[in-house]
């Protein structure tokens, strides 16, 4: 990765960033909560959004644009952007 | 970031009814209001925890859509102001508090350190009488100890008492009296330290200066370490005789009397209980002392009895006790010879114990009773078979004594 690639990377401050390890999961960048409940938590980036799903799912913090989950995570998916956004395929 | 201090400092949780759960929390996180262990129990129905100085924003941003239970409310702030609040937890916490100020005034244990000679009790003895015991104050004079200490025990060099805590820790150095003995390669003279009457001398080294049946008193030369030498070849004249100087050696006896008085009681009391008694109690609680049975005594002669309940020195000294004073009638009776020897053979033993050293022959023993008006005087006589003498230097051509010197 060279160095220009990081600064996008760093600077996309839309754009979903996730990380998941065993049965935590950290999702950067959040604007929204869309959707909510014990198997599958949406979230909104701003230009994109996202899906942890799973069995037992519980939000342990909210702060600062980061949500953090526990559970037992089985998926992650990728929505495409919003209608009319630059990022809309 | 604003500075709202953490969830463990005050944080509610809390439980929250309605619709579109997703939008309330959409919109607490717009207004940068923390959230923690959000639980989605239903569709209708969330648990989750907040800061308590979040908690007004998160009332406003709900407004009426939502019902808002506080379930329990988290932190040592919550925990202080609860117990803090309530009354007796409070006077609880003073009197603790004052207790354990009392407590540290108190003396709850002493440890002595560095006594070789004297045993730990004459030394516990000697605090006591000077006012440091388990359970006394702290303010005793700690000076006044001292000085009571370098006059009661003999040949203490230094006394150094301190407190660490309720711990009293007294050390004490003591002082050595034992005679430099002469250096083997200088010449010497063995001399008396005691005085008495010359039994057996043994001279391994020197020449015998006191012969048997000598009195000899401190200081008197024993085995002298000048040995006269007379030369033998012939033609030489008497005034040639000349001196050999030696280190003394040898083991000299002698019969040394002790003369000792002691008394005894003539009359031996009797007590002959009335039958009346007072029954009370005693307490004491640190400097304050109250004995019931004391105040209330009014017999001219009782014998005092007590039976000990509870004694503790930590956290503050308590001592609780029953006592009775028996009233008595005391009547005098004039002791038996019997009596009076057994009494004297006991005094004679103790006499033996506290002034002849260890090791010692006893030779002979006598006893000797005067009776006076109301005590009798035991004058004891002992003889006993000591071994004595000590090195002392030889000076030539100097009349300083070195060897006393060298002794103090």
């Amino acid at each position: 990765m060279n160095v220009k690639d990081e600064l996008l990377y760093d600077f996309s401050i839309k754009m979903p960033r996730l990380l998941v390890s065993g049965n935590t999961g950290i999702l950067d960048n959040v604007k929204k909560i869309v959707y909510i409940t014990e198997n599958s938590i949406i979230v909104d980036h701003g230009s994109r959004f996202s899906a942890v799903s799973g069995d037992d799912l519980r939000i342990k913090l909210i702060e600062e644009e980061r949500v953090l989950v526990t559970g037992n995570i089985r998926s992650v998916e990728f929505y495409s952007g919003k209608k009319g956004g630059a990022d809309e395929k | 970031m604003k500075n709202r201090g953490s969830f463990l400092e005050h944080s509610v949780t809390l439980k929250v009814e309605g619709f579109e759960q997703q939008k309330l929390i959409s919109e607490c996180m717009r207004k940068d209001v923390p959230i923690k262990d959000i639980h989605i129990k239903s569709d209708i129905e969330m648990i989750l925890t907040l800061m308590e100085w979040d908690y007004q924003t998160f009332l406003k941003t709900a407004k009426n859509k939502y019902r808002i239970t506080v379930l329990r409310e988290r932190g040592y702030k919550p925990v202080a102001k609860k117990a803090f609040g309530k009354k007796s937890t409070m006077i609880g916490m003073i009197l603790f508090a004052l207790i354990l100020y009392y407590q540290s005034t108190f003396v709850s244990e002493i440890r002595i350190f560095g006594y070789e000679s004297f045993t730990e009790s004459e030394i516990r003895e000697s605090l006591r009488e000077a006012g440091l015991y388990e359970g006394c104050s702290k303010s005793v004079d700690l000076k006044t100890v001292k000085l009571h200490l370098y006059n009661d025990l003999d040949n203490i060099a230094w006394i150094g008492v301190k407190y660490i805590g309720n711990l009293a820790e007294v050390t004490i150095a003591e002082g050595t009296v034992t005679p430099k003995p002469v250096d083997k390669s200088i010449p010497c003279d063995i001399v008396a330290d005691k005085e008495g009457y010359v039994e057996k001398t043994i001279a391994r080294e020197g020449v015998v200066a006191a012969l048997p049946g000598t009195y000899v008193k401190p200081g008197d030369v024993l085995i002298s370490g000048i040995i006269p030498v007379k030369s033998t070849a012939y033609g030489t004249p008497d005034v040639n005789k000349t001196e050999r100087y030696v280190h003394s050696a040898g083991e000299v006896y002698v019969r040394v009397p002790y003369r000792l008085n002691y008394y005894q009681e003539k009359y031996r009391d009797i007590k002959t209980p009335t039958g009346n008694c007072l029954v009370g109690f005693r307490v004491e609680i640190g400097d304050f002392k109250l004995n019931t049975a004391n105040i209330l005594n009014y017999y001219d002669n009782s014998v005092y009895e007590e039976n000990k309940l509870l004694h503790v020195v930590r956290p503050i000294p308590v001592s609780l006790a029953l006592v009775k004073i028996k009233e008595i009638t005391v009547t005098e009776h004039e002791r038996s010879q019997e009596e009076i020897e057994k009494e004297g053979n006991r005094q004679v033993r103790e006499a033996i114990r506290q002034n002849l050293p260890e090791n010692v022959q006893i030779l002979n023993k006598s006893l000797k009773f005067s009776p006076g008006e109301n005590i009798i005087g035991v004058a004891i006589m002992l003889e006993a078979l000591e071994k004595i003498g000590m090195e002392k230097e030889i000076v030539i051509g100097n009349t300083t004594d070195r060897g006393t010197e060298n002794q103090d």
